[in-house]
Formats: C-alpha cells, sequence, structure tokens
C-alpha cells in the first residue's frame, strides 16, 4: 500500500511577506563572529583596512547574514510577532537544511541598522510527499543604499509516515 | 591578486582551506557568535534525547570557511553570489579541507564573471557541503 504522509507546511503561505524586526550590525558582533569562524581579513575588524579596500567602514563577512536572520527573528519572538517559521508550520522536530545561496548587491556595514524583510517563495515536494521543502527568502535592506543581500533558503521536512 | 583573476580560466584551482579540528568549545562560541542556539549543536543531553549519539556541526560553521576559499582569492567586493548544500552531518572533531575551483569564465551585462565551485571534504571523511560561488573580473 502507498505510503502517506502529514503534511506540516501551510502551503496557503506561499507569496507571503512579514516585515521582521530591524537588526543593528554592531563591530564587536562582527569581530566575534569572525574569531570563531577563523577569517581574519582586517577589513572585518579594523576601520582603516575597510576604508583602503574601499569600504565606508567595517564591514560584515558574508555569513553574518545569519546573525541578522537569528536576532531579528530573536527580537521578533521577545516582543510576540510572528516569525517565518510559524507562518509557514515549521517543525523543528522533523526539519533540516537545504540549500542556502546569498545573493550579494552591496555590503553590511558595521553602524547600518539594517530592515529584514521575510519571504515564503513556495514549497514542494519529493520522494512521494516523504519530504516537503518550504523555499524562503531572507531580504536585508539598508535604508540609505537599498537591498544588500537577499538569502535564499530551502527548508525541508522528513515527515512522519501515516499509520494506516 | 587581481592578475591571477584577470587571467583565471577554467581549471584553476584556488588556495584551499584547512579548518579544524572542530571542538566542543567552537560549537559553544559558535552558537553565541551566530545567535544559532539549535541545543542539537551544543548540548549533548539533548542530542541524546533526540536519538542522536553526540552533537553536531552547525551547517553555517562549515560554510564560512569553504566561502573564504573565493573571498580569500577575489575578495569580498568581488563576490556576487554563493551558494552552499549540506551534504552530510558533520561530527565534533573534524577537521576540514575547504577547496574551491573555476569551472567557467563567462559574460553578463557587459561584466566578465568567473563560476567558482566549492567543496568541503573531511578528513579521512566524506564530502560534507558542495557549493558555488560567482564573482566578478573586474
Amino acid at each position: 500500500m502507498e505510503k502517506r504522509y502529514e503534511r506540516l507546511f501551510d502551503r496557503t503561505t506561499a507569496g507571503r511577506e512579514i516585515i521582521a524586526p530591524s537588526y543593528p550590525v554592531e563591530r564587536g558582533r562582527i569581530a566575534f563572529l569572525c574569531s570563531i569562524i577563523g577569517e581574519t581579513n582586517p577589513i572585518h575588524t579594523d576601520e582603516q583596512a575597510a576604508r583602503a579596500a574601499g569600504y565606508p567602514g567595517i564591514v560584515a563577512p558574508p555569513t553574518f547574514a545569519q546573525v541578522i536572520d537569528q536576532e531579528s527573528t530573536r527580537i521578533a519572538e521577545r516582543r510576540g510577532e510572528q516569525t517565518v517559521l510559524e507562518l509557514i508550520g515549521g517543525d523543528l522536530r522533523y526539519m533540516l537544511h537545504g540549500i542556502e545561496k546569498y545573493i550579494f548587491h552591496g555590503y553590511m556595514l558595521a553602524g547600518d541598522e539594517l530592515g529584514v524583510r521575510q519571504q515564503v517563495i513556495g514549497f514542494d515536494e519529493k520522494k512521494g510527499g516523504a519530504l516537503e521543502m518550504a523555499r524562503l527568502r531572507t531580504v536585508i535592506e539598508s535604508p540609505e543604499r537599498g537591498v544588500v543581500m537577499k538569502v535564499d533558503r530551502t527548508v525541508i521536512h522528513r515527515l512522519p509516515e501515516i499509520a494506516q | 591578486m587581481s592578475i591571477e583573476i584577470a587571467n583565471a580560466q577554467p581549471g584553476v584551482s584556488l588556495p584551499a582551506i584547512r579548518f579544524g579540528p572542530i571542538t566542543r568549545q567552537m560549537l559553544a562560541l559558535f552558537a553565541g557568535a551566530s545567535g544559532d542556539h539549535n541545543p542539537a549543536h551544543i548540548d549533548i543531553d539533548f542530542a541524546k534525547q533526540a536519538g542522536l549519539d553526540d552533537v553536531f556541526v552547525h551547517g553555517l560553521l562549515l560554510a564560512a570557511p569553504m566561502i573564504r576559499v573565493a573571498t580569500d582569492w577575489a575578495g569580498l567586493n568581488r563576490l556576487e553570489t554563493t551558494s552552499v548544500r549540506f551534504l552530510s552531518v558533520t561530527p565534533v572533531g573534524a577537521e576540514m579541507l575547504c577547496e574551491g575551483r573555476v569551472e567557467e569564465r563567462f559574460e553578463e551585462d557587459g561584466t566578465a564573471k568567473l563560476r567558482i565551485s566549492l567543496s568541503s571534504t573531511i578528513k579521512d571523511g566524506p564530502t560534507n557541503l558542495s557549493g558555488e560561488a560567482i564573482v566578478t573580473v573586474a
């Protein structure tokens, strides 16, 4: 008998957007992240080096986008605002990360207050419904410079089988 | 470095980066630095209750040195896009070798660009991440 799976994502949320809390980019947080990931480029810790490289000041490395996403979500939770994972029905018990894609339109600068928008792009499934995927996009925006980054990611549920 | 990029053709290997061995201390600090507090990466009691043998490494901790292969070579300002795919779970103690290779040189919107394939392999173990970076040549 064909296996059936209990769908968890709310597919009616495709196309929705959440204006998430903005995030203040801080030198100390950039330096902390760099120290753990082994990033030693001085543009991330030294103002003069950053300017010499053509930036207006200290800039964050690419994966700092995760810090922005995580902390914006934490602020939302503290305020009782709905997060994008709550919106789509994400369940941490069954969740895996799929592909993560970073698209750069500019830079993230220490001192920026960056706007965050969380978008639900769509849903797919694989393996006869055993896996369901949510395609999400985080848009990170500077009020002065416009969109600086987009992060496209796929979040996967390994679904529980419906007992038959 | 810019002369190297200006002349780079498919087949060129980027300087590799070694990362690790990844310690429990690094996982704890990365949880704080990244904001990802998922206990599956830092709390062995939680991991065992969830049916795992041990905690495992955050995907984005692994992605960082792999992406750095591209930014160390081309410069952050030349990075247009980068993508990461997580292939296998990475255990505590893993030592990684992150590599990149120019796969294609092409032109888009009047700008010369390079497509770089990225990979990360655990020492004496599987490839745990794969990825790609598009960098501008100019």
